[in-house]
């Protein structure tokens, strides 16, 4: 897509920041509520042998009642999680009916997730993958928000192909064991076989979540009558009779998300769908209340 | 019946209708057009399948008629049918130069073309009107299109050799024509000549006259052999283009039979406007269809 035709990257960066500020204290909220992120404190360990210079408060009287020898318990300081967001940022998400370009869209989830992961102190990182990628790993604080900020923003990142194998490879060998990971896209075109590398990173992480990222005309065409329509890339053109294929389309475009969202199931990865007119706020509110944690 | 073209670059407006209905083609392939950029465009070419594709090239087809039309109309297009001679209208146009006088026809070419005139003459309808040209070097007797027989045939047997040295064919067939423009009916030469045409304008100029006053020139080679290919190619042409006939003959009992056999039996309409109105009839359903039924969004 020619730059000249969107919005300038500085108003783009405001307005999505003004956005994120309005959604994330009620999402942060959530967040918080559930706990999703933060750590509970100290967790027991194990127990092992008192020592005359352990602190006699953390003796265990009732398993040293069962022997003879006196134990004391040992506990570990549980770690926050960290968050990474991979974003799709292919060709096909540079569209857009309502008021959004699904890129812009992403862009908004992502840069709530980030804020609110910054703003309760979790380290939180980006991946985003077109043709080219641009990896942030998880860090802490404004200034890494910004920086997250500043890359969903430019549209040099912007264009061609979403690889998932790649993205998962990145995110595999980057991004430590205990993080949850986010994975935005519209999943229409995704290249490679990311079955298999999807099925590793859910063992390798905390979290693995999904979000489909729809806009209406991906699953539902107008009656339009008689229209000229370009692939994502403008390598092809097809004039199509709407009113003829709409049906057909929309069925289409039902089978295959349904089958996006089996392969996501079969591979451990849970699933959010989010649709560009829709609060994204209140999904993720849904999701968390009925996913209960274990997600 | 059958349908002929006599524009004399016929072949050059069927190449360049060719050649510009390709670049048109190929350039609206490659060309761009204003398009909506569509996510989804992986689902929509597999639900759209081929339909679509035939449902846009109709509006492409309706344009590529239309032009091809218009390029038939330029190319001067004439239905060719029998007819009775009664629905033309002719003038015998006779060779008189010294060549004609050679006798390897019995007893010389030039008498052999005029009692085969005379003869057409007598067989012809008595409503069919008929005029004479005889030439040279220049044009040595002139007789406008009329019913009137006896003066036809007095006409065509005062017919002596040309006082010009030379022969002048193709002022003689612009005359010809000339006397033509007199009648409605359809207007036809008949042409008795050895094929020389060594005085005044070239051939190709009186075969542009006659196309553009929808004259068909009727050509009767004498004695055109092998050793006269020039001669042959000449008279052969000044028919072809005009979308009349072409006969050599050997004797005079040839060239009666022939000139009466043929004229009896052609006419030739002109469907200039016919091909012209239906290829706008085309343009306009084009454009209809492009701006309703296939208007083509954005």
């Amino acid at each position: 897509m020619n730059p000249e035709d969107l919005m300038d990257s500085n108003e783009l960066s405001n307005r999505i920041d003004t956005e994120v500020k309005r959604v994330s204290d009620k999402f942060r909220f959530i967040m918080q509520y559930k706990e999703q992120f933060q750590s509970t404190g100290i967790e027991f360990s194990d127990l092992r042998e008192y020592q005359p210079t352990d602190d006699a408060s953390r003796i265990d009287w009732k398993n040293s009642a069962k022997s003879q020898k006196t134990f004391v318990q040992e506990y570990e300081e549980e770690k926050d999680m960290e968050t990474f967001i991979i974003v799709d940022a292919s060709d096909t998400m540079l569209f857009g009916t309502a008021d959004k370009l699904k890129s812009e869209y992403a862009a908004l989830i992502a840069s709530t997730l980030a804020y609110s992961a910054v703003d309760s102190g979790i380290n939180v990182g980006v991946g985003m993958f077109g043709d080219d990628y641009t990896l942030l790993t998880p860090a802490g604080g404004q200034v890494q928000y910004q920086k997250i900020l500043h890359e969903l923003t430019d549209y040099e990142n912007y264009g061609g192909d979403f690889d998932m194998d790649q993205a998962m490879n990145k995110t595999i060998g980057n991004v430590k064991q205990d993080t949850a990971i986010f994975i935005i896209s519209d999943f229409l075109d995704v290249k490679g076989e990311w079955k298999l590398k999807m099925q590793l990173a859910n063992m390798k992480f905390r979290h693995v979540l999904s979000v489909i990222t729809k806009d209406l005309r991906d699953y539902k065409l107008p009656d339009s009558g008689l229209m000229r329509l370009e692939s994502p890339d403008g390598s092809g053109q097809r004039v199509v009779n709407t009113e003829e294929v709409k049906d057909e389309y929309e069925e289409e475009a039902k089978k295959n998300y349904e089958e996006i969202k089996q392969k996501l199931s079969e591979s451990g990865s849970a699933h959010l769908e989010v649709d560009t007119r829709d609060s994204f706020a209140a999904k993720f509110v849904q999701f968390f209340e009925s996913s209960e944690g274990d997600w | 019946m059958q349908l002929v073209f006599t524009n004399t670059y016929f072949e050059l407006l069927l190449l360049v209708n060719g050649l510009t209905l390709l670049l048109y083609y190929a350039a609206r392939k490659k060309k761009k057009q204003r398009a909506i950029k569509f996510g989804n465009y992986k689902t929509l070419e597999k639900v759209a399948g081929d339909d679509f594709i035939k449902t846009n090239d109709i509006l492409l087809v309706l344009q590529i008629l239309a032009v091809t039309m218009l390029f038939l109309a330029v190319s001067n297009p004439k239905l060719e049918k029998e007819v009775t001679g009664t629905e033309s209208d002719y003038v015998l146009t006779i060779d008189s130069s010294a060549t004609m006088l050679n006798n390897d026809i019995e007893p010389s070419r030039l008498e052999a073309a005029k009692k085969s005139s005379i003869k057409f003459a007598e067989s012809t309808p008595n409503e069919t009107k008929i005029g004479l040209i005889s030439y040279s070097g220049k044009i040595e007797q002139e007789k406008a299109i009329s019913t009137e027989r006896e003066e036809l045939i007095e006409s065509i047997e005062n017919v002596s050799l040309g006082e010009e040295a030379g022969s002048s064919m193709a002022n003689a067939l612009i005359s010809s024509s000339t006397l033509l423009l007199d009648t409605t009916e359809p207007r036809e030469i008949i042409l008795l000549s050895d094929g020389r045409n060594n005085v005044g304008p070239k051939v190709n100029e009186s075969i542009e006259f006659a196309n553009n006053h929808n004259v068909t020139i009727n050509s009767f080679g004498i004695s055109l052999n092998s050793s006269s290919r020039e001669r042959y190619e000449r008279m052969k042409r000044v028919a072809n283009r005009t979308g009349g006939n072409f006969t050599t003959v050997d004797s005079q009992s040839d060239i009666s039979e022939s000139i009466i056999s043929q004229e009896k039996d052609t006419s030739r309409n002109s469907l200039q406007m016919h091909f012209t109105i239906i290829g706008i009839i085309i343009l306009l359903i084009e454009w209809s269809l492009g701006t309703t039924r296939y208007d083509i969004l954005p």
